[in-house]
């Protein structure tokens, strides 16, 4: 069984089994152009612990079946569907979560960045600015005339506006 | 510490977020704010939710964030049924026990004077300045008490047509359909004027007023009408005008429409092709295919056919006429009854009074012509849609399957849900289908009248994975306003609507921009148009802004 080695941003040289990195369509495409390597193989936008964490990732799914090459990016997504391992794997803290996704994307990895984007856009949907505050633990440093603002230009997005005036017929003809 | 999110990351989440979602995080920070609110996720936002609203569709401006918001606020309305505003205008039936109104290039053209005068009211949904804002006029005919048929509105050309009695000799009549053309001009801040261009006198009947038979289309350059029923003057054939000097340009003899069993609808589009040619697209139902006849010259099960034609305008064009057909097989379409089919150009947008539509006129468009097959499902009333755009290519000897694939399917779910209850049958619009908008009547008994209380139903549609195929997204009713937004009950204009019949019986304009349609009030009749963008400023005279 093939191995190959990775050196992260930090210059850790972390060393993976060959079809497990090529779960990362980047280091699979490299692989094919240059064919045998070995010297480790630069991976320069992400740090050791977040290129582990990838790698313990792409081990587990190593057995998965290819990602299907015509995913549509440019059209709406589920966020709802996330296995169990995976929900686990992405409880970390939200630096990390961020850096996940980010690797995934640069790494070319469809399925990890799925993963990770689906739990960052789960801690956002359907709730209103305080909770999303309250999760990401954020301060709210708007002035109130500022969120008043802010409020009023994206009031389309709350559940029940009154938008019409009521309507004078006679309902009881 | 609060967590940066940089935009790029935020751009890998718009396909997971709801647009509400996209505006709430605009809320949470300073940090999250300019990401959220920024131009480029406003593009992605918009191509992954709303792929076919008219922004992405047409731009007329480059895509920032107001228009998300603008976007976003008007798909609010209309998934909660709620406009954003409506106009109501005063209307009375002629004495063709009709009303005779259109709304067209954001243009509403309602007859409101009947004696001795026909008056039409105005009303222009200005749109093109930075504030939008309502403006009126008045279009006004000499024509001693004769009714009009019908208005129609294409570019800045205003068409009425009306049908005069003339009495020959004692006890014979005739009945002479009548086009009074307008040129439509904005002027000063707040009107819009109509000014006369020519009349032309199309048919002419014997004893019996047949106008109502007569089908027609106008561009900004040409009018061309065909009569079904038997006309002594220039009867049985297509005859094209042109609309500036009243003159007849083309006449196309019934010969070269034999063809096409009984033809329902003539579209005049402007083509792209040399010089911006323009077309006169003919289009029919054929339900007579079940014969060895034609199943000879159309080898195959076709279920129903819609056969058209189009031919040239213009004396010397070089351009060959072309035809085909469309249609559905036996097989897909068990019961020919229940489809219905309508042709009609693909609107413009935006929608406004523009010039006329000479291939060197600055804001010339390319028109196509989209023909819709409606199959309604026994029982359930549900209908799925197939849309085809018709060209040369959409022809049964070169392609033959290809006239059977529609370009888009509009597709409802397989189970309605149990508390949607079936309805007898189903309006469908026809801009509709251009703008993933479906809205639907359902009807009741009224207490024992033939009286029908009818509920309009507004369907959004979104690609789904199979390619050309739309399935409904979400839907929603129109609803009266204040909190309890209870569905909106509406009675139909004309007693006695048939249980059995197919055919539309409400008359409904609409678009995801504004609907129009009439409403039976306590005084009589209104027209109300209920816009679902943005609201205009300003006032409708002798009428409602509400």
């Amino acid at each position: 069984m093939s191995e190959i080695k990775l050196l992260s941003s930090d210059q850790a040289t972390i060393t993976v089994e060959k079809s497990v990195a090529e779960r990362s369509i980047l280091i699979k495409n490299m692989l094919e152009d240059v064919g045998e390597v070995t010297e480790a193989i630069p991976i320069p936008n992400v740090n050791e612990n977040v290129l582990k964490k990838v790698i313990e990732w792409c081990e587990h799914h190593k057995g998965d079946p290819p990602a299907q090459a015509d995913d549509d990016s440019d059209s709406r997504k589920k966020s709802s569907d996330i296995d169990e391992w995976d929900q686990k794997f992405m409880q970390v803290d939200q630096e990390m979560l961020f850096e996940i996704i980010l690797a995934a994307n640069y790494l070319d990895i469809k399925p990890l960045l799925d993963v990770g984007c689906k739990t960052v856009a789960n801690m956002i949907k359907g709730k209103s600015p305080e909770e999303i505050r309250k999760t990401f633990n954020i301060q709210n440093d708007f002035t109130p005339d500022e969120e008043e603002q802010i409020r009023r230009e994206n009031e389309w997005a709350e559940e029940s506006v009154p938008r019409s005036q009521p309507l004078d017929i006679d309902e009881a003809c | 510490m609060s967590i940066q999110l940089p935009l790029h990351l935020a751009l890998l989440l718009v396909p997971y977020l709801d647009p509400p979602d996209i505006a709430r995080a605009r809320r949470v920070c300073k940090s999250w704010h300019p990401v959220f609110s920024s131009n480029a996720l406003a593009r992605a936002t918009l191509r992954v939710h709303y792929p076919l609203c008219y922004e992405i569709r047409a731009p007329s401006r480059p895509i920032d964030s107001s228009v998300l918001n603008r976007v976003g606020k008007r798909y609010a309305a209309l998934k909660s049924g709620l406009p954003q505003q409506e106009l109501r205008i005063p209307i009375r039936k002629t004495r063709r026990n009709n009303c005779v109104w259109t709304f067209s290039e954001n243009l509403i053209v309602a007859q409101t004077g009947h004696h001795p005068t026909i008056q039409l009211t105005l009303i222009y949904l200005d749109a093109s300045g930075d504030t939008r804002r309502i403006r009126n006029g008045r279009a006004t005919i000499d024509a001693a008490g004769e009714t009009s048929v019908t208005v129609k509105v294409c570019r800045d050309v205003l068409a009425v047509e009306r049908s005069e009695e003339r009495v020959t000799n004692p006890g014979r009549s005739n009945w002479v359909a009548i086009v009074n053309f307008f040129r439509l001009s904005l002027e000063g801040e707040d009107a819009i004027a109509a000014t006369h261009i020519s009349t032309i006198n199309t048919f002419e009947f014997t004893y019996i007023d047949y106008s109502h038979q007569i089908t027609s289309d106008h561009s900004g350059k040409y009018y061309a009408a065909y009569s079904r029923a038997e006309a002594s003057r220039s009867g049985g054939m297509l005859c094209v005008w042109d609309i500036e000097t009243g003159g007849m340009v083309r006449r196309v003899p019934a010969a070269s429409l034999a063809g096409i069993v009984m033809i329902t609808d003539v579209v005049v589009a402007a083509k792209h092709g040399s010089r911006g040619q323009q077309h006169v697209v003919v289009a029919g139902n054929d339900k007579r295919n079940n014969n060895a006849n034609r199943w000879g010259r159309f080898p195959g099960e076709w279920g129903y056919l819609s056969s058209f034609k189009a031919f040239p305008i213009e004396d010397g064009s070089k351009e060959a006429e072309w035809s085909g057909f469309v249609g559905r097989t036996k097989a897909a379409a068990p019961r020919e009854s229940n489809i219905l089919a309508a042709t009609f150009k693909i609107p413009r947008f935006p929608h406004a009074i523009s010039p006329a539509d000479a291939s060197d006129t600055p804001g010339y468009e390319s028109e196509d012509v989209g023909l819709a097959l409606w199959e309604l499902r026994d029982r359930s009333g549900q209908a799925t849609s197939y849309y085809h755009k018709l060209s040369p290519s959409t022809h049964p000897k070169s392609t033959p399957d290809a006239s059977l694939t529609a370009d888009l399917e509009y597709r409802l779910p397989e189970r309605a849900p149990a508390s949607d209850p079936p309805a007898p049958f189903a309006i469908k619009g026809r801009a509709g289908l251009s703008f993933t908008m479906d809205f639907t009547g359902r009807n009741e008994d009224f207490e024992g009248t033939r009286l029908m209380l009818y509920q309009l139903r507004i369907q959004c549609f979104y690609p789904s994975d199979i390619p050309g195929v739309m399935e409904r997204d979400w839907e929603s009713c129109l609803k009266t306003g204040g909190a309890a937004g209870r569905t909106r009950g509406f009675y139909s204009a004309n007693r006695n609507v048939s249980y059995t019949n197919m055919l539309p019986a409400m008359e409904v304009v609409e678009d995801e921009m504004a609907i129009a349609f009439l409403e039976l009030t306590q005084d009589g009749m209104d027209l109300v148009v209920a816009i679902w963008d943005e609201p205009y400023g300003g006032k409708v005279l002798d009428g409602a802004v509400l």
